[in-house]
């Protein structure tokens, strides 16, 4: 199947990815006025990559699901190109190495939230009114 | 009304938006786009954009009668509010003032 023909079936099958049909109206019209299968192509790309990055933004609940899955993927694809040890000890690093700046990063958000607290801006002042 | 500042591409939609007038709707937004900055535009994300500018209040749209062109599917035509009229003249004289001055510029 070419390129073309997929982005045509997928195009099809857009409003069922919850794609406006307004959206997918504005590429037919496009389409019918004489634009390339290559720019097809490329807007159907860019449409369901759009399309995915504000389904997982708008869940929540979704994205730490989605890290799990793509950690597991990852040691999966790291299995099947190393042994299971140096697997374990690139993924113990990575942890090691994501761990310690994420706490340093961590820390200085408590920091500065810590300051504004203490230091307030002179409106949010107990006093500021009198 | 949001306070947050028009990013870059939101203003662009919101430009040529002002140029379609009552016939705005995606497709002559995204062309008038592609002929000002010379660059391809995904139409995905001149639908976020919008989508983003109706939610801060700063245009509305109402949906049109669909036609055989478009697979029977309607247009949706935008208009900007008030609000966002105010936010345009704001990035203009934001905008304005910053390049006052600046000799690359005026020369």
């Amino acid at each position: 199947m070419t390129c073309h023909r997929l982005a045509l079936r997928l195009l099809a099958c857009a409003d069922a990815f919850g794609i406006g049909d307004e959206l997918i109206g504005d590429l037919l019209e496009e389409i019918a006025h004489g634009r390339s299968r290559a720019w097809l192509c490329h807007q159907v790309l860019g449409l369901y990559g759009l399309a995915f990055t504000k389904y997982v933004r708008t869940r929540a609940r979704l994205t730490p699901r989605m890290v799990a899955l793509a950690l597991l993927l990852l040691l999966l694809a790291g299995r099947s190109v190393g042994s299971a040890g140096s697997v374990l000890e690139a993924w113990l690093g990575f942890y090691a190495v994501a761990g310690t700046l994420s706490l340093f990063a961590h820390m200085a958000s408590r920091t500065f939230g810590t300051r504004a607290a203490v230091f307030p801006a002179p409106a949010d002042a107990p006093d500021a009114g009198r | 009304m949001s306070r947050e500042s028009l990013g870059h591409f939101e203003l662009l939609v919101l430009l040529a938006l002002l140029r379609q007038g009552d016939e705005a709707y995606g497709v002559p937004i995204a062309r008038a786009i592609e002929e000002s900055t010379g660059k391809p535009v995904i139409r995905a994300s001149i639908y976020n954009t919008l989508e983003r500018l109706e939610e801060k209040g700063l245009i509305r749209s109402t949906v049109g009668q669909p036609t055989p062109e478009r697979g029977g599917r309607a247009k949706r035509f935008f208009a900007i509010t008030t609000s966002g009229l105010r936010e345009v003249r704001v990035a203009k004289k934001a905008l304005t003032s910053l390049w006052r001055g600046i000799p690359v510029h005026e020369g």
